[in-house]
């Protein structure tokens, strides 16, 4: 029984040394040492055979001990390894693909006006001179078409130039009070270095009892903060447009100097987009009821908000879609 | 209206200590926006932005009366010269009196029309200080006369022109509407063809002024001029913007005349006119002065309450002080207890109507600095949100997590690409394109991403989508605009799994259940499928035929997936309902057997689906091509038996032998 005995721990430390993991280990364990293991055979057999039952079992018992005792050494030295790799040699590629920057900056603008209740909303491209012009009081011939290069499908359809076309959709619905966001397509005749007859502008409206100009005002500057930096406020210089009154031109603090004035902004100040007070005549093609509503709307363009923000020298870069470009963002 | 004056110029009009910086900074923020100030030697250029409803700003004396209620308000003292009235007489200096007159055919051609003749003009190069005035404007000088009448334009914002009375035989300005086909020659040198209706100068049959615009070189003013027909009027808005819609002439004039001038100031335009000439070349007054002068302008006063100003500007404002500031700019202004009326002077009256537009005139000389922003404190909107916006966030987000990229193409394309796409054809037509490559409105997404791919076809394994609309035309006036998500893959990596495998793992994230591929044939696919879920078409994905591959230089496989995003947005679903989890684990067995070829995977999957009540899951873990017999494939499938009571193998004994015989029935031979 003695050799019976060495011949198992023999075996057991060849077994040892040759597993390389945990899991191997494992069974090792299982074999010798589990309820139906090499060891309490041996144990039962023995115990059968010998004529002084208490000195084998003893004796059995620990060589099981010293065989456990070899094991967990094992074990500890195996699970204390540490294996050497080239930590700086690259990494597996995980899928990672690009959304636009144009995706993005949507996506964070629609955010910034929910944070404030502006509800998103889209409308068509594609849309009736109505909505477009002469519901904005711009009846025909009006010089005022002229600022915007305007492609026509027909006579009376247009392809948006601007977001404005929206406003009186929106008003029609008839749901009082309007706090809406709408970020689409506008498409002007017009191509060069900060100019594409495709892009996009977002226009924010407010339509609700005494409604004034501080409270446009507080929405502006919510925007900016938000989207280029606590420290940057805006300001409203008179404009004209021909659905507001009155109306502004919107800028917001320089980037670089804060509004002290600087090489990239001269006078402290950058040109944002429009604004204003929604003009009577606008709301009531609209069907809102003037003795108790008024409202502000503003807007300008997407590409320009990106290009403020990230330098992109040319407008028309953003959607030849290179992958040299879109991987950028 | 861009224009541009003269710091020392305004100074004429303007009397100011004020530095050509300080004017600009303070105008922009109450009034005209100054672009730019640029030093010339001495003296400085505005450059100054006046919009299109105040064509009186239009002029040095407009931007001199913005000036002078706009600058005191910063402690700048300012005050208005008014130098126009030096120029009061026109009364004739020689005798006799020369002929004139002035037929108007139609009488919707202005408002004013005045006229006078100089006699005695010596033409010649004008002073170095007009010139320089001029050029600063941006007007080339050419001779005291012609200089003159830009002078006042640009002085002023009246413009005008200046005929030689000699060479108009019959001494009178004969204004009519032309007929169709009638040529004149410009001033430019160039002959136009006119269409008709619009205003012209006649004399004698021949035109001698294409009204508002330009002058006709017929009676042109040159070196021999000796005497001079001045001609100041208003014309109707509409009448010049006709003309210059029809001409595709634009001129300073014809821009300030197409904004609705102010028909007072045609007198001093010409007061102003006469006197230089007369000082420029000793010329004097040789006719009476022709005034025509209908329609004179109605006096308007607009009331406003107080109440009104408080509310859309959200501050209170003393009376006195909004009383100081109308008047400032040139309104007469009575104020009452609850309400205040103010007379509008006459070169306001284009623009100037409703209580909002004196709003506008107070807000901004207060000063819009004045006014505290804060939030929009009404009720939000009762909850009206578009679920659309969420699924097209999650679905980009989604691919772009998946490693595609996103592209925006343009909406524009043209039929010839359409075509080499074997897309629809019929497709919204622009009537004025810009360039003959974007001359409709695409009716897919492919083309566009077809064009991307062939861009980048160097650049390794790609993958874009794009999610955006296409438009299709309709019987209605407006077209469908149908938001799309389109998908292309192109690159050893892919195959019509992969670009399957984005498709139903799309559909998983939307949380859309039972989504079958079934046949399609299409001209652009060499293979193809329709993606249909809850009985309807949703969309198709397929492999790009090698014709229409080849067109975009691609050699390589290109798959293509289109699905109708509406579509997809109605049946896509937030939430879950929860399934109770088995308690007890379920017996999983391998079966693997040889079919035809023919036989769809599909169709294997189903019918052991449907052999077997006990089987909760039934997944396709192999497909082997290489088999040993021709037309034949092996598949594996795990099936997966489930119960609410612990399965044992008598349970599952039966269950498999119904199995192998409906696999038996469909042809499959059992390894």
């Amino acid at each position: 029984m003695d050799d019976e005995l060495e011949k198992l721990q023999k075996k057991l430390e060849a077994e040892l040394q040759k597993a390389s993991d945990n899991s191997s280990l494992n069974q090792i364990y299982i074999r010798y040492f589990g309820k139906k293991g090499a060891v309490n055979r041996l144990l039962k057999d023995a115990v059968a055979k010998s004529k002084d039952k208490k000195s084998t079992g003893q004796k059995v018992n620990a060589a099981k001990t010293q065989m456990l005792s070899t094991y967990r050494n094992r074990k500890q030295q195996l699970l204390s390894y540490e294996e050497t790799i080239d930590i700086t040699a690259p990494a597996r590629n995980i899928p990672f693909g690009h959304l636009h920057v144009v995706t993005q900056a949507i996506a964070e603008i629609a955010e910034i006006f929910k944070e404030i209740g502006f509800v998103r909303k889209s409308y068509r491209e594609v849309e009736k001179d109505w909505y477009a012009f002469e519901g904005l009081n711009m009846p025909a011939g009006h010089p005022a078409r002229d600022e915007w290069e305007t492609f026509f499908v027909t006579e009376d359809v247009v392809l948006t130039p601007h977001t404005s076309s929206g406003q009186i959709r929106e008003m029609e619905k008839g749901k009082l009070p309007i706090r809406m966001i709408n970020i689409a397509k506008c498409y002007r005749r017009q191509v060069d270095i900060s100019h594409i007859p495709m892009f996009h502008q977002f226009e924010g409206m407010l339509v609700d009892r005494d409604v004034d100009i501080g409270q446009l005002k507080g929405t502006l500057d919510h925007f900016v903060k938000r989207f280029f930096g606590p420290k940057r406020v805006t300001r409203l210089r008179p404009f004209h447009f021909q659905f507001t009154e009155p109306s502004f031109e919107v800028d917001v603090t320089c980037g670089n100097c804060f509004g002290r004035g600087c090489r990239f902004c001269k006078s402290g100040w950058v040109e944002l987009g429009g604004a204003g007070m929604i003009h009577p005549n606008v709301l009531k093609n609209g069907g809102v009821d003037l003795q108790k509503y008024s409202g502000f709307a503003f807007g300008w363009g997407v590409e320009r908000t990106v290009i403020m923000r990230t330098d992109i020298p040319d407008i028309r870069l953003l959607y030849q879609n290179d992958m040299r470009f879109l991987e950028q963002f | 209206m861009d224009i541009k004056i003269g710091y020392n110029w305004l100074q004429d009009y303007l009397e100011t200590k004020a530095t050509a910086y300080q004017i600009a900074e303070k105008m922009s923020l109450c009034g005209p926006s100054f672009e730019k100030v640029v030093k010339d030697g001495a003296d400085y250029v505005f450059e100054v932005e006046v919009t299109s409803n105040r064509p009186d700003s239009a002029s040095v004396y407009g931007i001199a009366q913005e000036a002078a209620a706009i600058l005191p308000r910063f402690g700048i003292d300012a005050r208005l010269a008014p130098q126009i009235e030096k120029y009061a007489d026109l009364s004739p200096e020689s005798r006799p009196l020369l002929p004139l007159k002035v037929n108007l055919k139609k009488d919707n051609f202005g408002s004013r029309f005045m006229a006078l003749v100089l006699d005695g003009v010596k033409i010649a190069k004008s002073p170095k200080i007009v010139q320089k005035r001029l050029k600063q404007a941006g007007i080339r000088p050419i001779n005291n006369i012609v200089d003159t009448t830009n002078y006042v334009m640009v002085a002023l914002g009246q413009p005008m022109h200046a005929f030689d009375y000699d060479k108009i035989s019959t001494h009178a300005l004969s204004l009519r509407e032309s007929r169709d086909g009638e040529e004149i020659v410009t001033l430019d040198g160039f002959r136009r063809v006119l269409t008709s209706g619009l205003v012209v100068g006649e004399d004698n049959g021949k035109l001698i002024d294409l009204c508002g615009v330009m002058g006709g070189k017929l009676s042109e003013v040159d070196q021999s001029t000796k005497r001079v027909l001045l001609f100041v009027q208003t014309y109707n808005p509409v009448k010049i913007r006709q003309t210059t819609q029809a001409t595709a002439l634009r001129t300073e004039a014809a821009n300030l005349y197409e904004k609705g001038l102010d028909p007072e100031k045609v007198v001093s335009g010409l007061q102003m006119a006469a006197s230089m000439i007369k000082d420029l070349t000793g010329a004097k007054i040789a006719s009476e002065v022709i005034d025509i002068y209908k329609d004179r302008p109605k006096e308007k006063t607009v009331k406003l309450t107080y109440e009104q100003v408080k509310k859309v500007l959200g501050v209170e404002i003393p009376k006195t002080e909004i009383k100081r500031i109308l008047e400032a700019l040139g309104f007469k202004v009575s104020l009452g207890v609850l309400e205040l009326a103010a007379r509008v002077p006459t070169w306001r009256l284009g623009d100037i109507d409703i209580p909002e537009d004196l709003i506008e005139e107070i807000a901004r000389i207060y000063g819009y600095s004045k006014i505290a922003g804060r939030l929009p404190s009404g009720d939000l909107p009762e909850d009206q949100v578009d679920e659309i916006f969420y699924w097209i966030d999650l679905v980009k987000k989604s691919l772009s997590d998946w490693g595609l990229s996103e592209v925006y193409n343009y909406s524009l394309t043209n039929k010839e690409l359409l075509k080499a796409c074997e897309v629809r054809e019929d497709a919204v037509t622009i009537m004025n394109p810009l360039t003959q490559d974007m001359t409709v409105l695409r009716t897919s997404l492919l083309p566009g991403l077809l064009e991307n791919t062939c861009q980048n076809r160097v650049a390794g394994d790609l993958a874009f989508f794009e999610l955006s609309k296409i438009y299709l035309p309709t019987k209605d006036k407006l077209p469908e605009e149908k938001l799309t998500l389109g998908i292309i893959l192109y690159g050893p990596k892919f195959d019509f799994f992969y670009s399957k495998g984005v498709i139903t793992t799309l559909f998983s994230v939307l949380k859309i259940s039972d989504v079958a591929f079934e046949p399609i044939s299409k001209e652009y696919f060499s293979s193809g499928a329709a993606v249909v879920a809850g009985g309807e078409s949703l969309g198709e994905i397929g492999r790009i035929s090698g014709q229409v591959a080849d067109k975009f230089g691609l050699d390589g496989k290109v798959y293509w997936a289109e699905l109708d995003f509406e579509k997809l947005g109605r049946m896509a679903r937030r939430t879950a309902s929860f399934k109770t989890i088995p308690r007890y684990p379920p017996v999983v067995e391998d079966i693997s057997f040889l079919v035809d070829n023919s036989l769809p995977a599909q169709k294997v999957v189903t019918t052991v689906e449907n052999a077997s009540r006990l089987l909760k899951k039934v997944t396709i873990i192999d497909i082997f091509d290489g088999a040993s017999a021709k037309d034949k494939r092996s598949l594996t499938l795990r099936l997966e038996f489930q119960s609410t009571k612990p399965l044992k193998v008598k349970d599952i004994k039966p269950e498999k032998s119904k199995i192998l015989a409906q696999l038996v029935r469909i042809g499959a031979k059992i390894r």
